[in-house]
């Protein structure tokens, strides 16, 4: 107690040496403050309970920290993808990304008259009409890509615009669960075929590489689906019906 | 941090802790509610702990002592309360019937005191902090804390005749 008390008043006339005056007076005041400390005894059972209690714990908080930061980083490894193929789908001589809207007018230029098409359609564009058509094989041939052909004179003299809409019934989008690698991976091709968990709920989404697509004679939209980072579902190709205007 | 190294921890500082909160509080299930509340929170924030910004001892008494200034703003909305040492010896409190008598007698000068002296004297007299430690802490300079003891002990000593009075009575 002698040294708690010495090294206290130390302090003391450090902070003002003219209290050095009182020092009796401070040295019993202290002498007293000390002995009045009530004399704290801890319960060994209850240190013990408590250790076992943080080591417990200790596993879960880790995973905690480690949730912390791998879902922050997924989402943002997910996110330069996501960046990274809509700078690629704007820029001059890509593809233009459509989103995907029922109601929402796509404006298509015809590019390719297939022999597939739809003999009405071609009178519509004033193009020839088929004369012979492949009935023997389905009929699954893209038409169309959005902007990224080169035309000379004639041909852009004989570019005719078609308006299309999906009229159709809300699209149901496939369930799946988080695979935060295999969706990267996937991102970065563009393109999956890996199957589907059901499990969870797709709330939102974007879509890349849209384009029009023949079959059987009927024009459909076909994209692919690429997940938000806190949405749960594989990139996937989606077909939609369109309904001429 | 390794579970090994923070029990490690833990061994160390878990009595100064208790100690820490029961000058506080005067009751020992408290005590022990608010010190398992405390490396608690200091086991879910060890990645927030920066060694470069304070001491593992310093920053556990910074949330032993913010744990105990929430307990007792919990219980006493409409008073600034710190600690048990505010809480008048009529009032309704809980308080280890053992230490009751001394520390009802060493409240009557230490409830003279504001919460801020009576933390420095806390932590200097009876927890034998250094300055730098009691201002790392309570977050203030440790000129301030300094200047806090200074002031308390002059304002002690002004009454120094009947505290000893009293001290030799509870003895």
């Amino acid at each position: 107690m002698k040294n708690d008390i010495s090294s206290i008043l130390e302090d003391l006339y450090m902070i003002d040496p003219s209290l050095k005056g009182m020092e009796s007076d401070l040295k019993k005041l202290i002498e007293k403050l000390i002995e009045a400390k009530p004399d704290v005894q801890i319960n060994k059972e209850f240190v013990k309970e408590l250790r076992q209690q943080l080591m417990a714990e200790m596993p879960a908080k880790q995973t905690n920290w480690f949730s912390k930061y791998i879902f922050p980083f997924a989402g943002g490894v997910l996110a330069t993808g996501l960046v990274i193929t809509l700078i690629i789908n704007y820029m001059p001589g890509g593809e233009v990304q459509m989103p995907m809207q029922a109601e929402r007018k796509i404006e298509m230029e015809e590019v390719v008259m297939d022999d597939a098409m739809d003999e009405n359609m071609a009178i519509r564009t004033g193009g020839k009409a088929p004369t012979e058509k492949p009935a023997e094989e389905p009929m699954m041939l893209e038409m169309a890509t959005f902007g990224t052909e080169t035309f000379d004179a004639e041909e852009e003299a004989q570019r005719v615009f078609y308006s299309y809409y999906y009229g159709g019934e809300q699209i149901e989008l496939p369930e799946g669960s988080i695979d935060w690698k295999e969706i990267s991976k996937h991102l970065a091709s563009g393109v999956s075929d890996a199957p589907i968990p059901r499990n969870a709920l797709v709330k939102e989404f974007e879509v890349g590489n849209p384009k029009i697509i023949v079959i059987d004679n009927a024009p459909y939209l076909k994209f692919t689906v690429l997940p938000n980072p806190d949405s749960s579902i594989y990139p996937q190709e989606v077909l939609v019906p369109l309904t001429k205007e | 941090m390794k579970k090994e190294d923070f029990g490690k921890l833990y061994d160390q500082h878990v009595k100064k802790i208790y100690e820490f909160i029961y000058f506080k509080t005067h009751h020992k299930e408290t005590a022990e509610d608010l010190t398992s509340n405390t490396f608690m929170k200091a086991l879910t924030n060890i990645e927030n702990f920066d060694e470069n910004k304070a001491s593992f001892k310093t920053w556990l008494y910074t949330i032993a002592r913010n744990t105990v200034i929430d307990h007792y703003r919990m219980q006493k909305e409409t008073v600034d309360l710190e600690d048990a040492w505010g809480i008048h010896t009529g009032e309704n409190i809980e308080r280890d019937t053992d230490m009751q008598m001394k520390i009802e007698s060493v409240q009557k000068y230490m409830e003279i005191l504001s919460p801020a002296q009576r933390e420095v004297v806390l932590l200097r007299v009876w927890g034998g902090h250094s300055f730098a430690e009691i201002a790392e802490i309570t977050g203030k300079t440790e000129a301030a804390c300094k200047m806090s003891f200074k002031r308390t002990m002059e304002k002690l000593r002004s009454d120094f005749a009947p505290l000893m009075l009293l001290l030799l009575l509870i003895r």
